[in-house]
């Protein structure tokens, strides 16, 4: 038995598995069998289904009203606002609460019946449900009634009978589609309308969007019947309107995505480059920026093209521009996009060309006003030019034509002035003397005592006569880079005048021996003569200055510097150099006199008097008034401070005098290697005589062992 | 309006530069009339056509005023100078005459001595005389370099002190000259006046220069 008792226990455990997979796959059975229950009971709803979709076709079968506006809809369109408006038949969608008692099927029989006899089932379940919505019902039917009728058919808080559905279907058709345009464009403008103060419930309760933004229109605008109509009309025309101008104001404007299409992602991009809201709709702070910025760009480039037409620089531009439509702006602007340039950039470049017309407009203006024109129109007719009154290229060549004429007059009689404004105002001065020539009226002045620097200002004292004598040839000089050093030139072909000039340089840019330079002091003033003695002593070519003194006496002194540079200080009278003493005149020797003695005896002579450069036939010196004291040791500071005369002779000059030289003035007359020479001799005939001497010993000691043997 | 001024204007700068800038300082309108050295043209003239074009000539008042000072100026330093001079070239003079004085004591005793000397044969008497009569002779060479000195020109210090004392003279004179006619001339004679007092004292400054630098 135990052992029995021991097969059975573990028969029973070992079957114990099987009994307990048999359970569950019983189970399993009967909860299976349960949902094939379920199952049978779904596919009564399908039937029901196919039913309200046979009713689609009908709609054309109702009566002859509904046909006219609802039939040429497409059948779920014309579903759907039927249904909207069919309360009875849409009371699952307006009232949830009352949804979900009713359909809550009590079995699948009652399941399929009507939607009517479902409804009086759940009228007589619901009172308080069905009436909450007959409430809710008649209030719509009368915002309904408001809404729509001018001549209300049906009294106001009565059920709306089937041919005011008709009515109201019809406008509502003829609404639909402007009342989609105007919920799109206030979306996309941005533009939400205000929550109502006092909704009714109906509106509260209403799910539908665009049936929502249609009664809160109507309440807003407060209208009916046709009305109505035309305000949305009207509405959505307006809006239209102002989209279409923000899509031809931001494609002026430059964006990353300037090309394309116009769409939402455009106007991101155009949101994300300018930091505005990223909202991707052409909303009010977008709108505000463009405005203004457009504006911005107006602005400039309406000043821009009023100054290029002025200019007549781009006169097609102006007049395209002055349609006033964003194309032409467009196409202006397209000249300054580039890549990557903001709008602002562009702008300021538009500013900055314009303020460049501007003055060159101005500039015009003053050349007329100096060519002694009224205005530009005056000028035009008066030389038969097209009067266009803009400062166009005919009339820009015209007047320069006059300047130059006016400038070549000028410099005809040695009048060198470079700035045409001054040559004009110069020329003004004197074509105020009727019929006399410029030239005349000019030479009529130097008899009056008055005389003319080559800049045209007018001189107290006898200055530059040979630039302007007609009976000389004019001196031409060539001004030394950032000096008042004029080099002379009488050459007449380019290739002579810069040999000539290589040869100046070569001179001026020579470095000097220290005691090359010499001063000779013509002036008796013992303040000068004391300067020079202590800062230049051994410079000084010593001449006494008194009664016995001559010219033959100078020769004599003159003749002990060799090969030198020789700056004659003295006081200039009558092309020569005068000195006084006590008042009374000791001394003097003419400029040309010394400067022939100076090239008789190899020495280069430079006048340093007032005016010198206009006293001596070489024309060369100065050509300012000079103090003997201040002007002298500013020359001798140039001297000792430089290595070469160009330097020396540019230091004296700074910005207050002109010097003249030419190339004779100061040429190289080898006094270094003369000084070489004498310096070799006088050690050569030493060497000799010590070699002699020691020859001569030798040959004595010679003879004297001679004697000795 | 031409007045040499060069000369005193480089004696201000150099003796009572002070009392230069002051004048400077005083009369901006004049400054290039008040510079040292000499215009080598003819600025005075230059000057006053160009302020008659611009319509605006200096006062004639004001320019003798100007001047005035300056030749006030100048004359006093000037007898300053002349003063410190005077006494320096004394000093000098009475130097040399002591001097001299020794000298010629010295050689008359050194030519006695010889004299008495002849026929004696003490050597050493002979040596004596004879130095004594040679340093005489040196003294007496000295004295002349003190009295010609540097001077060139064959002067000798009492010429020079002879031309001091005329100097300061005459710039006494052109003081007197110079109070006078402020005062009591009348304007429109005035600046004639001051016109020629103004080149003598130009003049006698250069000689006082001259002289001052001898006597340095």
């Amino acid at each position: 038995m135990k052992r029995l008792i021991l097969f059975l226990s573990l028969t029973f455990l070992l079957a114990l598995p099987s009994f307990s997979q048999y359970a569950a796959v019983r189970i399993w059975i009967q909860s299976a069998r349960r949902s094939a229950t379920v199952y049978k009971g779904f596919k009564i709803p399908q039937s029901t289904l196919t039913v309200t979709q046979k009713r689609l076709p009908n709609l054309s079968k109702r009566p002859s009203s509904y046909s006219d506006d609802v039939s040429k809809l497409r059948p779920k369109r014309a579903y759907r606002i039927w249904s909207i408006l069919d309360e009875p038949r849409n009371i699952s969608k307006l009232n949830d609460e009352w949804l979900k008692t009713i359909n809550t099927p009590a079995s699948s029989k009652n399941y399929v019946s009507s939607t009517r006899d479902r409804i009086i089932a759940a009228r007589k379940a619901h009172q308080p449900a069905y009436l909450s919505y007959l409430k809710y019902s008649t209030e719509r039917t009368t915002a309904f009634q408001k809404i729509f009728t001018k001549t209300p058919s049906t009294p106001v808080g009565q059920p709306i009978t089937s041919e005011r559905h008709v009515e109201i279907a019809r406008a509502l058709v003829k609404m639909q589609d402007d009342m989609t345009q105007y919920h799109r464009l206030t979306y996309v403008l941005g533009q939400r309308p205000p929550t109502l103060k006092n909704p009714p419930p109906w509106y509260l309760q209403e799910s539908n969007k665009s049936i929502q933004t249609f009664y809160r229109f109507a309440l807003e605008k407060g209208l009916k019947g046709d009305d109505l109509t035309n305000a949305l009309k009207t509405e959505v025309a307006d809006l239209q309107k102002m989209y279409a101008a923000y899509k031809e104001k931001i494609k002026v404007l430059p964006t990353t995505a300037s090309k394309g299409t116009f769409s939402n992602l455009k106007i991101l991009s155009f949101q994300e480059q300018y930091g505005l809201p990223e909202t991707w709709l052409l909303d009010k702070t977008t709108r505000a920026f463009i405005d203004h910025k457009y504006l911005q760009l107006q602005h400039a480039a309406e000043n821009y093209l009023d100054l290029a037409y002025q200019l007549a620089k781009s006169r097609s531009l102006g007049e395209a521009f002055e349609l006033g439509e964003p194309q032409n702006l467009q196409r202006f602007f397209a000249a300054y996009l580039e890549d990557g340039k903001s709008i602002d950039q562009a702008i300021q470049k538009i500013t900055t060309d314009a303020h460049t017309f501007q003055k060159e407009v101005v500039y015009w203006q003053e050349q007329i006003d100096l060519l002694d024109y009224l205005n530009i129109q005056q000028l035009q007719s008066q030389h038969n030019l097209p009067k266009s009154g803009v400062y166009d290229f005919d009339t820009q060549s015209l007047i320069e034509s006059q300047k130059a004429q006016i400038g070549e007059s000028l410099r005809k009689v040695g009048i060198r002035l470079p700035d045409p404004a001054d040559q004009i105002r110069f020329y003004k001065q004197y074509s105020q003397r009727g019929d006399i020539p410029l030239k005349e009226s000019i030479l009529l002045d130097q008899e009056a005592g008055y005389w003319f620097t080559p800049q045209g200002q007018k001189l107290q004292q006898k200055a530059f006569i040979d630039l302007i004598d007609e009976t000389r040839a004019p001196i031409q000089t060539v001004q030394v880079p950032e000096s008042k050093l004029f080099v002379q030139f009488s050459a007449s072909n380019p290739r002579a005048l810069e040999t000539q000039l290589e040869t100046v340089s070569q001179q001026l840019s020579r470095t000097y021996l220290p005691e090359e330079n010499m001063i000779l002091n013509l002036v008796k003033d013992r303040a000068t003569e004391r300067m020079i003695k202590s800062s230049f002593a051994r410079n000084q070519i010593k001449f006494s200055l008194n009664p016995s003194a001559s010219v033959a006496k100078l020769k004599k002194q003159l003749a002990k510097s060799p090969r030198k540079t020789v700056f004659v200080v003295g006081h200039v009278e009558e092309g020569k150099f005068v000195t006084y003493h006590k008042g009374q005149k000791i001394f003097e020797v003419s400029i040309d006199e010394l400067m022939q003695v100076g090239k008789d005896l190899k020495l280069n002579i430079f006048p340093f008097g007032c005016n010198s450069s206009m006293q001596n036939q070489a024309q060369v010196g100065t050509t300012a008034l000079l103090n003997s004291y201040a002007d002298t040791q500013k020359l001798i500071e140039g001297i000792k401070s430089s290595k070469d005369l160009g330097t020396a002779l540019q230091k004296f000059a700074g910005d207050e005098f002109e010097l003249i030289v030419n190339q004779e003035t100061f040429r190289n007359l080898g006094y270094a290697e003369y000084k070489i020479v004498k310096r070799a001799l006088a050690e050569g005939g030493a060497d000799a005589v010590i070699g002699g001497l020691i020859l001569w010993s030798l040959i004595d000691q010679e003879d004297e062992e001679k004697e000795n043997r | 309006m031409n007045p040499r001024t060069n000369e005193v204007i480089g004696f201000l700068q150099l003796h009572a530069q002070q009392d230069l800038d002051n004048l400077r300082a005083e009369f901006p309108d004049f400054r290039d009339l008040l510079q040292v050295g000499v215009k080598m043209g003819d600025p005075v003239q230059q000057l006053d056509q160009e302020l008659k074009a611009k319509g605006e000539l200096a006062p004639e008042a004001r320019k003798v005023l100007m001047y005035a000072q300056l030749t006030e100026k100048a004359l006093e330093e000037m007898l300053l100078k002349a003063d410190q001079m005077t006494v320096k070239l004394r000093r000098r003079i009475k130097r040399a005459q002591n001097v001299q004085f020794v000298s010629q004591i010295v050689v008359a005793i050194g030519g006695a001595t010889l004299l008495s000397d002849i026929g004696k044969e003490e050597d050493w008497v002979k040596y004596a005389a004879g130095a004594a009569a040679l340093a005489g002779s040196i003294l007496t060479l000295v004295v002349q370099r003190l009295e010609v000195g540097t001077f060139s020109g064959g002067n000798n210090l009492t010429s020079v002190y002879d031309d001091l004392i005329e100097l300061k003279v005459e710039a006494q004179q052109l003081q007197t000259q110079l109070k006078v006619s402020l005062e009591f001339v009348e304007e429109t004679e005035q600046w004639k006046e001051l016109e020629k007092i103004l080149n003598a004292t130009n003049d006698i400054t250069s000689d006082i220069q001259t002289l001052w630098d001898k006597t340095r």
